[in-house]
């Protein structure tokens, strides 16, 4: 059975504020060169691997709408609705609400003031959510989503400014395979990584391969999709058994976003 | 000046009590745990109760706010 992923096409996509490190108001995205970049990911997600894409409509007042993977995260035909920490993309939430209510989902939302960034900062890895927290996520809301979900989640503290969704330092892959960025996160959170994932299912990047974002990866079947990144890494995936595609994703790393932002498993 | 926290959620598989202990016993005010309820099963959220106490009421400012991070609320 194909996957199903929900992208949002970058038409409004643009550096018009700065909410996290990466971005800077005086070094802009090239629309051009953007469009080519998420069309060609559309493409192999889409034509190479097979991945049935639904589109959600872009609005013009919300620029990162094009990183859906902050949207919701998924449970089934369930999607709970981000709370966005900042005001610049809380307009965004109104929006997908409306795609998914549309396309059938349940939607939950959670409580106001709740932060919580949607996939962006949660992820499955055999049946249990791993939700990364202080930059853009309230603690409180795994605690809410482990209730209402009736699942385990794990929490694990954000330490580098740098990658402030969980989602830019820890990709969960089939068979219980694991990307991460060790120095992203606390002690406690690797001792927990490191008590869970075996060490020969962990895949460890590098200061190098962590600042491309290789870690945002899409992961369909044993192929993994990322930003362009190092022979090294490459060869680290192919001895587990994945094969490795990489795109420029350039212009949306100026947004601090890659592969795995532009997307959203639906 | 005493405060009373609980913790509630994952808290154990997630290592967050022992983490917020760690934090709060760095502070050297007098902290014990009243009460621990594990979770029966996995998805089972845990709680806990914990006493904070000192005469210093920045330390107890400092331990109430690196509380708070970690999603623990006055009792």
């Amino acid at each position: 059975m194909s996957e199903t992923i929900l992208m949002c096409s970058p038409e409004h996509y643009g550096i018009k504020y700065e909410i996290n490190p990466w971005m800077d108001m005086s070094i802009q995205a090239n629309h051009e060169k953007a469009m080519q970049q998420w069309q060609a990911l559309y493409h192999i997600l889409k034509d190479d691997l097979h991945v049935d894409v639904r589109l959600v409509e872009p609005r013009e007042d919300v620029p990162d709408m094009v990183f859906t993977a902050n949207a919701a995260v998924m449970h089934g035909k369930t999607a709970i609705i981000s709370r966005f920490k900042y005001p610049q993309r809380q307009a965004e939430e109104a929006y997908f609400a409306e795609w998914f209510k549309a396309n059938g989902y349940d939607v939950v939302t959670l409580p106001e003031e709740m932060a919580f960034e949607g996939a962006g900062d949660a992820l499955y890895l055999d049946g249990v959510l791993y939700a990364g927290y202080v930059p853009r996520t309230d603690i409180s809301s795994h605690t809410y989503i482990s209730e209402l979900l009736k699942i385990p989640v794990i929490s694990m503290e954000l330490v580098n400014k740098s990658f402030y969704h969980v989602d830019t330092c820890f990709c969960p892959l089939t068979d219980g395979y694991l990307i991460y960025h060790p120095e992203a996160f606390d002690a406690y959170a690797n001792q927990v990584i490191e008590s869970n994932v075996p060490e020969e299912k962990r895949i460890v990047t590098n200061a190098e391969e962590a600042s491309y974002f290789t870690c945002n990866a899409v992961n369909i079947g044993k192929t993994v999709v990322t930003n362009l990144t190092t022979p090294r890494f490459t060869a680290l995936l192919n001895a587990k058994g994945f094969d490795h595609i990489q795109t420029d994703l350039s212009e949306y790393m100026k947004a601090g976003g890659a592969a795995k932002c532009l997307t959203l498993k639906v | 000046m005493i405060i009373e926290l609980k913790l509630r959620g994952h808290i154990l598989d997630s290592l967050v009590l022992s983490k917020l202990l760690d934090q709060i016993e760095a502070l050297e005010v007098d902290c014990y745990t009243k009460e621990v309820k594990i979770g029966p099963k996995r998805q089972d959220l845990s709680e806990a109760i914990f006493v904070i106490e000192s005469e210093d009421e920045s330390k107890i400012a400092q331990a109430l706010e690196l509380a708070q991070k970690q999603g623990a609320t006055e009792v």
